[in-house]
């Protein structure tokens, strides 16, 4: 933790973001992952294509990154590659002085949204939420 | 000063991903190092990592042996004996073997 960030920062944990392309799949994870982790971590959730189809909308992820953000960062977790690249340029239209704050985890979706989020939980950082989501192999 | 205590883990308690959860939040809310292992001769796991504890796979009515290194070592394992732990009498038997 960086000694110089404002006290808090520090006290504020890393939020989750768990992007899917079934609002399903999103949202059962969400629930599993408040169940077990709670609900002390900042956690947001959107899944399918605007029209109710499946696919996932940069508007949406935006949305759930605003609602999950916290000052120590947010850690997407995304379940197919389209949704994955949509996370990317969601980052992209985020202020500039948001985008570096903002990581898309390279994990399974459920297990890495549970391991980033008990990781978050105990207020670890952003680059640690992210290693440990990426650390987990079935 | 390193203290090591050992606890049948509970039917409720095989280390499948909720308990994991617990573990690693209450190890990580205490300033000392925190080890589990399934033999006092190891190998040791870090217990305050949520993706080793989940890979280590720990069944109900398992053994497990805890050490811990820090200043509040005492009351870190005192606090996860009594999460994984049956009570203060090793009684826990390995039924539900699953878990789930």
């Amino acid at each position: 933790m960086n000694p110089a960030a404002p006290l808090e920062d520090q006290l504020s944990l890393v939020g989750i973001v768990v992007v899917s392309h079934s609002a399903d799949v999103a949202r059962g994870t969400a629930a599993i992952v408040e169940q077990m982790v709670g609900t002390s971590v900042p956690l947001a959730w959107c899944g399918g294509d605007p029209s109710g189809g499946l696919g996932t909308d940069v508007a949406a992820i935006l949305t759930a990154i605003e609602t999950a953000w916290s000052e120590r960062g947010v850690a997407i977790l995304a379940d197919l590659g389209g949704a994955e690249l949509n996370s990317a340029m969601a980052i992209e239209l985020l202020p500039p002085e948001r985008q570096s704050r903002v990581v898309v985890c390279r994990a399974a979706i459920v297990e890495g949204a549970l391991v980033a989020a008990t990781e978050a939980s105990c207020g670890s950082s952003l680059e640690q939420v992210r290693d440990s989501a990426e650390a987990w192999q079935p | 000063m390193t203290l090591t205590r050992t606890v049948r883990l509970s039917a409720d308690n095989g280390l499948h991903a909720r308990p994991a959860v617990r573990v690693t939040q209450l190890v990580r809310s205490f300033c000392c190092a925190v080890e589990i292992s399934l033999d006092a001769a190891g190998p040791w796991i870090d217990a305050g990592s949520i993706v080793k504890l989940m890979a280590a796979r720990l069944l109900p009515g398992s053994l497990v042996h805890l050490r811990a290194t820090g200043t509040d070592a005492e009351a870190a394992l005192a606090a996860l004996v009594s999460l994984l732990g049956d009570g203060p009498s090793d009684g826990g038997k390995p039924s539900n073997p699953s878990g789930h």
